[in-house]
C-alpha cells in the first residue's frame, strides 16, 4: 500500500503540480504499479468529472460595477476612435479650426459692416469713422431728418 | 459815318433760340441748395440785430423741437457744378460740404473749424435728390457751447423748397 503522501505526490502529478523530477519519478513508480496507475486514472475521472459537471458559482454585478464596465468600455471606445482619426487629422488637422474661425470672422463681419437701419430708404450713408452724430430723427410728415450732433 | 454790321438773319435766330437754351442748360448743371445756419432758442429777441427769424414754413416743420424761437445767424445759396463739391462757411467753427453723387445723392459733410488748425470731418450724411426736390430738408443739430440750453442747427435744402409734404 502507498503511504499518504505518494498519494499526495500522484494527486498533484494529475493536477499537474510536480516539478520535472517529481514527475519523472512518479511516472517510474506509474510503470510498475497497476494500484498506482488505477489511482491515477479514479483522480483523472474524478477531475474531469468534477470540470464538467460543477455548477458555476457567479458573482451577482453591483450597481457600481455595472456602470463601471460601461465608463470602461467608453473610454476604451474614445481611445480606439483617436487612433483612428489621429492619421486623417494630422493631414486636415486645419479642418478642426476651420469651422470656429469662420464662425468668428463672421460675427466680425457682421459687427464691423456698416448695417442697414430704417434710414435706408433716404439716407446712403452713415459718413466717416468719427462721426459725431448720436441720433438721428426722421420725420416723413414734416419731411426733415435731423441728425443731432454731440 | 458808322459802318453798320449786319448779322445774318438765320444767326440771330439761332442766337435768339439757343442763348436761352444755353443759359438754362448752364443752371440745370448746377445744383442749387440753400444752407442756413439757425439758433434755437427760448428767447422771443434775436441776440443780434442781423438775424433773421427763420421762415414760418421751416419753423413749422421744427415743430418736434422744443424751443421757442430760431432765428437765422447765416444763409447762403450753394451752387455745386456736377462732379463737384462746394463747401460752405456757416461761422467760424464749422463749415459743410456739399457733393452730389453718382447715385442720386446729396452728401452732406459738417466739418469743425479751429483756428491755426486743419478742419475735421466730424459727420457725413446723404439724402436722395428725389427727396430734396419733394422739400425735405436735412439737418445737423447740437447743443449750444455758448449758451446753455439753446441749440444750433444747420438746415440744408433745395433752393426755395417746396411745401412740406403731405402725410
Amino acid at each position: 500500500m502507498k503511504t499518504t503522501e505518494f498519494t499526495l505526490d500522484l494527486q498533484a502529478y494529475v493536477d499537474g503540480e510536480l516539478d520535472a523530477s517529481h514527475r519523472a519519478e512518479v511516472e517510474r513508480v506509474l510503470a510498475s504499479d497497476a494500484e498506482a496507475r488505477a489511482l491515477v486514472e479514479g483522480l483523472r475521472q474524478l477531475s474531469e468529472l468534477v470540470r464538467t459537471h460543477e455548477p458555476l458559482a457567479r458573482v451577482p454585478e453591483s450597481r457600481e460595477f455595472y456602470w463601471s464596465q460601461i465608463q470602461r468600455r467608453i473610454a476604451a471606445a474614445e481611445v480606439a476612435e483617436g487612433r483612428e482619426a489621429r492619421p486623417a487629422s494630422g493631414a486636415l488637422n486645419w479642418l478642426r479650426w476651420l469651422a470656429p474661425a469662420l464662425g468668428v470672422a463672421a460675427v466680425a463681419v457682421f459687427v464691423v459692416l456698416p448695417r442697414p437701419s430704417a434710414e435706408t430708404t433716404t439716407l446712403a450713408s452713415n459718413g466717416p469713422v468719427e462721426d459725431a452724430v448720436s441720433m438721428t430723427f426722421r420725420s416723413d410728415a414734416d419731411g426733415v431728418t435731423i441728425h443731432w450732433i454731440n | 459815318m458808322t459802318p453798320s454790321i449786319r448779322v445774318p438773319r438765320w444767326l440771330a435766330f439761332l442766337l435768339l433760340i439757343g442763348l436761352p437754351v444755353w443759359g438754362a442748360t448752364l443752371r440745370a448743371a448746377e445744383a442749387h441748395y440753400q444752407v442756413q445756419l439757425v439758433w434755437g432758442t427760448d428767447d422771443p429777441n434775436a441776440k443780434s440785430g442781423d438775424m433773421k427769424v427763420l421762415a414760418p414754413e421751416i419753423r413749422e416743420r421744427l415743430r418736434q423741437l422744443r424751443w421757442k424761437s430760431y432765428f437765422v445767424v447765416k444763409s447762403e445759396i450753394a451752387s455745386i457744378p456736377a462732379k463737384e463739391s462746394k463747401r460752405v462757411a456757416l461761422s467760424d467753427r464749422c463749415a459743410v460740404e456739399l457733393k452730389e453723387l453718382p447715385n442720386g445723392h446729396l452728401e452732406v459733410k459738417m466739418f469743425s473749424l479751429k483756428p491755426g488748425s486743419d478742419s475735421k470731418e466730424v459727420a457725413s450724411k446723404t439724402m436722395s435728390l428725389k427727396e430734396l426736390a419733394e422739400g425735405k430738408l436735412i439737418i445737423y443739430a447740437g447743443d449750444s457751447k455758448d449758451r446753455w440750453d439753446d441749440a444750433w442747427l444747420v438746415i440744408v435744402g433745395e433752393d426755395k423748397p417746396a411745401a412740406p409734404p403731405k402725410p
